[in-house]
């Protein structure tokens, strides 16, 4: 069924930077179903009023004039709405929904992922309250999979009321972290920062990539800076008016580096994910650009130097530059090993996701490699080179069908000792755990005819735990690593190893296309223990950890200000530590 | 032999703990000295005032007549306010003989956000108090409204919003509240001895004693720092305020139906979510806990120290601003309770792994724990067994819970002099 919904182009103050543009635009899902509310098979919005509690009566759905086509009661209304229109419970309901909606066929689009999107514990629907209180926040919220937006005063002279539901960009980073969490849960129980760092910049980039989808706003933020972003602030700046007087609350175009010698104002030394989020979105967001302008001059051709030239192929560069990001952001997250990962981790997982993609297109790899360096995310930029396109005997004889749909196939490859060696997993080791194994097929747009070429693969993902020492504790960390092997369908050959594995004698045969690599993981793997002990002691030390029990309500529910502490025989691990991504912002 | 004795009352849920011992004075006379630090219990776990008169009719033996030197009330807890009044209202009052007439005291310390006009002079702290206070007011909107359904609260929660509740007459067949207490406490000294205390507060002549020193280690003088927002967690309650038209003047709990298409198992899960009243009052009780005055007392070279019911937050604070030292007598923070005790890094410098000396170490639990009690009156993982393990692995564990109602237990100390 087809619907046609409206949606916030920005948020209610774009009007006072741009008069002249509507803040809202038309937007047309198909859907199994909607019902009022709206609801849909995986989203549902629910209103409760603020002030009671009572669940507001949802938008109305009526029956369109044309067979399939469904509408809201007053959506023609809405539509156009005006002014103190965008406050009304129904306006905001739709407008809520239709963003999460946008936000997710961004990725589900063939290009993007390839394949179907769930939610993080296999929860059917995600439930969205648009009016959730009056406080300056707005979170996704794991164990109730839901998504709640907030009001606060906007603090200017006005008695306006900041709805960051009407937000496009704070419903679509909300619900970018619902979608990480489905595709790479293990973010959410990260045991570093970085990967709450990484969950936070990819819903500060989905919130991005979002905008940038928006025709008109492309179209006009484009047309005020000359078809150049490099100083621009138009689309890198997060949440708008969230600190009041329209001040955001991040902004992607940043310096921001882990290198210790940097500028005081951009060295990031922080465990605070916030902070440190900065760090691989800016990078990210500078690779945008680079793929942006690079595409720009091919656009132009001859008339390269010409400004006019340059300002009219901009819209065009600039859609071609976030599917490009999109397509590494999200399937990199798909290849990203299981367990705790870091930034370089992530950063091999798109190099491999784009090497897979567009095997000669080096150059944009070579960028990103130096952008990653220059940030001090890598010592060099060999350590983010990643094995691809091999072939391993034991995939030769396997129907790769059976390994991703029978449990006893997958378990009983990764029994072979050679396999093992492939997957990284120590002899040392002895329970794994593999992975529901995806099936994908992606659409790759080959640059020279302009064509798609469909790519079907299946990635393949084990995981273990592994155990170390903490400095300033008689107990040891318990955290799980683990390997990812994306296979093509029909040949059986890997396309991409990546894993996090601590690196031995026995499992470094296939990891690294560089002998090189060895000292410098070595090294990364010391910093990586640092920062798993930082970031245990930044938690414990605000009391923020709870264990067992503890960290329950008497309803047996987790407690929302704190993060579950498991302990088993003396091996402590975090669980669920991604509520650190709504807690510390609210202080 | 110069002897110090700490007495610790089995008072069920809560503290009473008398401190004896004799110094001399400006004269060079040898003096007996007295500290009684709070007296309280918590009304539903135990349940019962009853263990007062006795506690403090042995308190008026010991001091024979003469007036307890120091009154501490380390913060506004009903676990640690109750006592006094109580003991009052059942016994003495009823004898004719007022407890106030009866407990002379020389000087009474509370803690120093206790001081009725604390908060007009502390504008940061009142800010993030007032945040708290305004969600104690709305849980208690919904507590109320759910104790009427069948389902009723959990006892957890029933608890906590209790032992949190400032103003209203809830104690002693609903007669008394913890303000009612803290003022019968307020009023033991004479006005010009009576002092709201902090780190960094000037004690200069607010106490009797001579040889005896007493650091005050906690709490800071603002207690902004003791009310994080990140704490206090977003709620809907769902409660429905009683209106013109409804039959009950009290407020009622809304019930609603998922809508068509929302997975119903789902949408009560939400609900249950945000109704966080459990996480809010446990951000209330914990703020309220680290304001408790923590105080090292120097005796003869021992250092024994006295934490109310501290937690992480307060034993953080204290690390750094470089206060922590090594001691010989811990009054285990907070009924041994996991975020009682500090951290192994902060907790080595109060009481470390390794013996530093041949000096005695000893500590002190006062609790109230399953075994033996009724399942439904108790806290649930109150005492911590690892935290409670840990203090006894350091020295020498006095559980006062196990002794009978009303009665203690005395731990001594004795110095060469």
């Amino acid at each position: 069924m087809k619907i046609r919904i409206p949606i916030m182009i920005q948020d209610p103050s774009i009007t006072t930077r741009y008069p002249e543009l509507d803040p809202i635009e038309g937007f047309d899902p198909v859907e199994d179903y909607f019902l009022d509310g709206p609801v849909s098979e995986q989203i549902a919005i629910l209103d409760f009023s603020p002030e009671t509690g009572e669940l507001v009566k949802g938008a109305k759905i009526v029956k369109g004039k044309k067979r399939g086509n469904y509408r809201s009661a007053k959506i023609e209304d809405l539509r156009k709405a005006k002014g103190n229109e965008v406050y009304e419970p129904e306006f905001l309901q739709v407008s809520t929904f239709a963003t999460i909606l946008k936000t997710m066929y961004m990725l589900k689009d063939e290009h993007i992922l390839g394949r179907s999107i769930t939610w993080a514990n296999g929860s059917p629907q995600l439930l969205v309250i648009p009016r959730a209180g009056k406080e300056r926040n707005a979170f996704y919220h794991r164990d109730s999979n839901s998504l709640q937006f907030f009001m606060f005063p906007s603090g200017d002279d006005s008695e306006r009321m900041v709805y960051t539901c009407l937000y496009r960009d704070v419903v679509s980073h909300e619900t970018g972290h619902a979608l990480v969490d489905g595709i790479a849960p293990d973010l959410f129980d990260a045991q570093n920062p970085d990967g709450l760092a990484m969950h936070e910049a990819i819903a500060d980039l989905t919130a991005l990539m979002t905008a940038i989808g928006s025709h008109n706003l492309r179209r006009i933020v484009l047309d005020k800076n000359d078809g150049k972003l490099d100083n621009s602030t138009d689309f890198s700046t997060i949440a708008d008016d969230w600190r009041g007087k329209f001040k955001s609350l991040r902004d992607l175009n940043n310096e921001k580096s882990l290198d210790p010698s940097s500028p005081k104002e951009n060295y990031v030394k922080d465990t605070e994910c916030h902070a440190r989020c900065e760090v691989l979105g800016g990078a990210l967001y500078n690779v945008l650009l680079e793929i942006f302008e690079d595409k720009k001059k091919t656009l132009a051709g001859p008339e390269k130097n010409d400004p006019k030239t340059m300002h009219s192929v901009s819209g065009g560069a600039l859609v071609f530059a976030s599917d490009r990001l999109k397509q590494m952001i999200f399937r990199a997250l798909d290849y990203l090993a299981p367990g705790d990962v870091s930034f370089a981790d992530f950063g091999r997982a798109i190099v491999a996701v784009d090497t897979v993609a567009y095997p000669k297109d080096q150059q944009i790899r070579d960028f990103i490699k130096q952008e990653f360096r220059r940030r001090y995310i890598v010592k060099d930029v060999i350590a983010l080179e990643v094995s691809t396109f091999f072939d391993h005997e034991d995939l030769k004889g396997i129907k790769v069908s059976n390994l991703v749909g029978s449990d006893w196939a997958a378990y009983n490859f990764v029994s072979q000792p050679s396999a093992r060696s492939l997957l990284c997993i120590p002899t040392t080791v002895k329970a794994v755990e593999v992975l529901p194994r995806l099936d994908v097929t992606k659409k790759t747009t080959d640059a020279e005819t302009n064509e798609d070429v469909v790519s079907h693969e299946c990635i393949f993902k084990v995981g273990w735990d592994e155990e170390e020492d903490t400095p300033n504790s008689s107990k040891k960390r318990r955290f799980k690593v683990g390997t990812t092997l994306a296979i093509e369908w029909e040949t059986g050959k890997i396309l991409a190893l990546l894993t996090n594995a601590p690196q031995d004698e026995t499992n470094t045969k296939y990891r690294y296309p560089n002998e090189k690599q060895f000292s410098l993981i070595d090294e990364e793997q010391r910093k990586r223990r640092e920062s798993r002990n930082e970031f245990y002691d930044y938690l414990d030390n605000r009391g923020l950890i709870k264990f067992g029990k503890n960290a329950l309500d008497p309803e047996g529910l987790e407690l929302f200000s704190f993060i579950h502490g498991e302990d088993l025989d003396g091996k402590i691990r975090l669980r669920g530590s991604g509520k650190m991504l709504h807690m510390m912002e609210r202080e | 032999m110069a002897k110090l004795r700490i007495r610790a009352y089995n008072v069920l849920f809560g503290d009473a703990i008398l401190i004896s011992f004799s110094e001399k004075d400006e004269k060079g006379s040898d003096v007996n000295r007295n500290i009684l630090i709070d007296v309280g219990n918590l009304s539903r776990i135990g349940g019962s005032s009853e263990v007062f008169p006795p506690v403090i009719e042995n308190i008026l033996e010991v001091l024979s007549g003469n007036p307890l030197d120091l009154y501490i009330m380390t913060h506004e807890h009903m676990d640690h306010v109750k006592g006094l009044l109580s003991a009052n209202n059942m016994l003495f009052k009823k004898k004719g003989e007022p407890l106030s007439e009866k407990l002379k005291t020389r000087y009474t310390w509370l803690t120093g956000s206790a001081e009725k006009n604390y908060y007009e002079k502390h504008p940061d702290a009142k800010k993030k108090k007032l945040a708290f206070d305004e969600a104690y007011k709305r849980i208690d909107g919904y507590i109320n409204a759910a104790k009427a359904t069948p389902e009723g609260i959990p006892k957890t929660i029933d608890n906590l919003w209790l032992n949190n509740n400032y103003s209203e007459k809830l104690l002693l067949d609903n007669s008394t509240s913890t303000a009612d207490c803290v003022d019968y406490i307020r009023s033991l000294s004479l006005p010009e001895n009576t002092f709201y205390v902090y780190r960094g507060f000037d004690l200069g002549d607010h106490h009797p004693f001579g040889e005896a020193k007493i650091e005050i280690w906690a709490p800071e003088e603002d207690t902004s720092d003791y009310y994080p927002a990140h704490r206090l967690a977003p709620m809907a309650l769902g409660v429905t305020n009683p209106s013109e038209e409804s039959k009950t003047d009290r407020p009622t709990l809304t019930e609603i139906l998922p809508p068509a298409g929302v997975y119903a198992g789902a949408f009560y899960r939400l609900l249950r979510t945000r109704r966080r009243c459990y996480d809010n009052l446990l951000a209330i009780d914990k703020a309220a806990n680290n304001t408790s005055i923590v105080f090292c007392l120097e005796w003869h070279g021992l250092k024994l120290l006295f934490t109310g019911d501290a937690e992480e937050d307060s034993w953080e604070i204290m690390n750094n601003k470089g206060v922590l030292k090594q001691v010989n007598f811990l009054k285990t923070s907070h009924h041994g309770s996991v975020n009682g005790t500090p951290k192994d890094r902060i907790l080595e410098k109060i009481l470390p792994k390794v013996k530093p000396d041949d000096k005695p170490r000893k500590s002190l639990l006062s609790t109230y724990p399953e075994i033996g009690n009724k399942k439904e009156e108790v806290y649930d993982n109150v005492p911590d067994g690892a935290t409670v393990d840990i203090i006894r692995e350091r020295s020498e564990l006095y559980e006062v819970h196990k002794k009978n109602p009303g009665e203690y237990l005395d731990i001594i100390f004795e110095v060469e002099e």
